[in-house]
């Protein structure tokens, strides 16, 4: 398989062509772990991850814009800002396969640029354009503005990826924005194309993407289709949205509220995808070529949260932005999502760091702070005043984070900094610096252990156990029960997930597929004709242990461990009233290492063997 | 007793309404609630031979019948009990 990388050196305004070696694809076959092993080797340790030595991987993967099903998205990796460790994220719209048609499969930004730019690929063919007009502004403009000048006004064709205000002033939780309202959102490295002073790539084209048996690939993408449209789950997201979620989260005491001191929302219904679909969504919309649907297409016609038709809002930004915060108001949800995608912000760390600051705020009017800090705290927000459940105090708040005014400028640092700088490092709810997303541990069990070992912080994205511990994917498990099976699906989930993210694929397909339902269809396009589901898989674990070789030769980020406050604060209410994550993250992490070959979060040099990993082997244990 | 109803996705949309109390019997069990719900949530919910039909769900207080007593569990005074047509994410 020939995969073309395109090199955009940006200091210099020029781009090369690169062809990568088919044995480089078949070990490390896309996306996620393409981009984590070209990092490992490019981007030298210890570097300020704002620096020009940083380079950001914007890749597709082999089935990316093959039109089977739900191959719409790219993944984007680097090292993150937020957490000083490797950094990805995984965006949908119609960038990923409109990169492919343009006539690239992936991107590498090099360098940094004196000046704004933006640059276009049409056909192969690269230009830079001077972007001084558009930095600054929205998002949304950004788009209109390009599709103006590139005389692609059809939303249909081509597709814009850009940066907001929020990665232009470098805030470490700022998300990269493609078809306006899709976002490649965590760990913040929208910051460095603001640094590289990259705002936007347009891309356009007619190159077709070959495949080694047409046929065969059509058979195989007919079968995998089925499943997933024959299960129930794929329904359920498009009538509803991912905000289905929040009436069976908070069902469930896990619906982490008012800062994870919580695990339901009074007011969870009204904020639910039922309530969307009836009140607000305007249609369901699809990534490019996918059948389940699930984006929702929002609205609201009146009063102070009037927005236009936009996309979303997601289940995540719901609930980071509103239960999390106290906000029961779907209108300002929606509202604030809007301006979160506009601005360019990942809405999970933004959700959580405002959530960290209305405690913040709480604790210094309670004398709960150190003196000088709290008094700096309460000047800082004399005029906002956040608190819990005041929407047009959060919206004040996005704009200030943007721009780094005021209070905005330690708001765009993400929680972790935000809370430590006022002396309260435990207000902020995060794993490695990432903030946590919208399942709380306490209530589902297995979550501990996806949490702690997630190796880009904490993320619902590297395994996400709320299919078997709730939902009963592949198993049912009570998700309050301790059971050491629970360790080895986690396990076989994140190594599962590695290959979908990096042949990069929706993980909307999981619950009714498995890694061996994509073996057929991967040989059909690649010709690895000798390709088994085993050799699949390993690819997923190497591509596991590679991730946390980057934060081992870092020096930091590789122990596993979950915030305090979900170890030692007993939930108050719900079905998992009293329980907190300590005795599962206890019980599960030993045998975890047991099965991954690790010591202490390091991997051992005999497990980098048997995954073929031998030239990172002495970083191992 | 009194019981809250919650209906979940398309049931919600069958009932028009998010929670709904119900009066029962002190001994009532999650069957005899599941008898005197609307016909058409009946439909979604129960298969021929009463029982839950797939991918149907119901909960009590957050937790899935099949981890207490199933269609058998007591219900007591203040409950909740969460119906949802898909088995999804409900404990
Ligand atoms: S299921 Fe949703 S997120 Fe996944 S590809 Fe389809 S529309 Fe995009």
């Amino acid at each position: 398989m020939e995969f073309k990388l395109l090199r955009i050196d940006l200091t210099e305004w020029r781009a090369k062509e690169e062809v990568l070696k088919d044995g480089i694809m078949r070990k490390y076959i896309g996306g996620r772990g393409l981009g984590a092993y070209l990092a490992m080797k490019e981007i030298p340790p210890h570097i300020n991850p704002l620096s020009s030595e940083n380079k950001i991987y914007i890749l597709t993967g082999p089935l990316t814009g093959t039109g089977a099903f739900e191959t719409g998205r790219y993944h984007v990796v680097g090292k993150s800002p937020l957490t000083g460790i490797l950094g990805d994220s995984n965006s949908g719209g119609q960038f990923g396969p409109w990169l492919r048609f343009a006539g690239y499969d992936g991107i590498v930004v090099e360098g940094a640029s004196d000046e704004p730019v933006w640059v276009s690929i049409v056909d192969g063919e690269v230009r830079f354009h001077p972007a001084k007009r558009l930095w600054g502004k929205g998002v949304v403009y950004t788009e209109k503005k390009i599709r103006a000048e590139m005389k692609t006004p059809s939303e249909h064709i081509g597709s814009v990826l850009a940066i907001g205000p929020a990665g232009e002033n470098l805030s470490k939780i700022a998300a990269i924005m493609n078809d306006k309202y899709r976002a490649a959102g965590r760990t913040g490295l929208a910051a460095v194309l603001g640094y590289k002073k990259l705002k936007a790539i347009f891309v356009k084209g007619s190159r077709k993407i070959e495949m080694a048996d047409k046929k065969k690939f059509h058979e195989e993408s007919k079968k995998i289709l089925k499943k997933i449209m024959e299960h129930p789950i794929s329904d359920a997201l498009g009538k509803f949205g991912t905000a289905v979620l929040v009436n069976i989260i908070n069902a469930h005491g896990a619906f982490p509220t008012k800062n994870w001191t919580r695990g339901t929302f009074e007011k969870a219904f009204e904020i639910s995808g039922e309530y969307l679909a009836e009140k607000y969504l305007v249609t369901n919309k699809g990534c490019w070529g996918c059948v389940i649907r699930c984006a929702r297409v929002s609205k609201v016609d009146s009063g102070p949260f009037r927005t236009p038709v936009s996309e979303g809002p997601e289940y995540e930004s719901i609930w980071a932005m509103g239960a999390n915060t106290l906000i029961g108001d779907l209108k300002a949800l929606i509202k604030l999502n809007y301006l979160a995608n506009d601005l360019g912000f990942d809405t999970i760390s933004l959700g959580n760091t405002m959530a960290t600051l209305m405690e913040l705020y709480e604790k210094a009017k309670k004398g709960e702070l150190p003196e000088d800090k709290a008094k700096e705290l309460l000047d800082l927000l004399e005029d906002i005043a956040p608190e819990w459940g005041d929407p047009h105090a959060f919206i004040q708040a996005i704009w200030r984070a943007a721009y780094r005014d005021g209070i905005g400028d330690l708001i765009a640092e993400g929680a972790k900094r935000l809370a430590e700088y006022f002396g309260s490092p435990d207000s902020a709810i995060h794993v490695r610096g990432l903030e946590l997303p919208a399942y709380d541990p306490r209530g589902i069990n297995s979550m501990a252990l996806s949490y702690a070992t997630s190796n880009r912080g904490g993320c619902h994205l590297r395994a996400y156990s709320v299919s078997f511990d709730v939902l009963g994917v592949p198993e049912k498990f009570d998700p309050l029960a301790i059971d050491k099976r629970k360790v080895e699906l986690v396990k076989y989930q994140q190594d599962y997930f590695s290959v979908i993210d990096s042949l990069v694929l929706c993980k909307f397909n999981t619950f009714a597929t498995d890694h061996t339902d994509y073996v057929e269809i991967l040989k059909a396009v690649t010709g690895w004709d000798d390709l088994t589901a085993d050799e699949l898989l390993i690819a997923g674990e190497r591509i596991y242990n590679l991730e946390r070789l980057f934060a081992v030769r870092e020096g930091h980020g590789y122990k596993d461990y979950l915030p305090k406050r979900l170890i030692e604060e007993p939930l108050p209410d719900g079905p998992a009233k009293g329980k907190t994550a300590k005795e599962a993250l206890e019980t599960y992490l030993p045998y975890y290492y047991e099965l991954r070959g690790w010591v202490d979060g390091i991997p051992k040099k005999e497990t980098l063997h048997r995954l073929g990993l031998e030239e990172f082997e002495h970083l191992g244990a | 007793m009194k019981v809250k109803v919650r209906f979940l996705q398309e049931l919600y949309q069958i009932v028009g309404k998010h929670e709904v109390e119900y009066e029962l019997d002190d001994s009532a069990t999650v069957e005899d609630l599941l008898k005197i719900l609307p016909e058409k949530v009946k439909e979604i919910v129960l298969d021929e031979r009463g029982g839950i039909r797939y991918p149907a769900e119901v909960a009590v207080n957050g937790r899935r019948i099949e981890f207490l007593d199933g269609l058998k569990t007591r219900l007591n005074d203040g409950d909740v009990v969460v119906v949802s047509p898909r088995a999804l994410f409900v404990v």
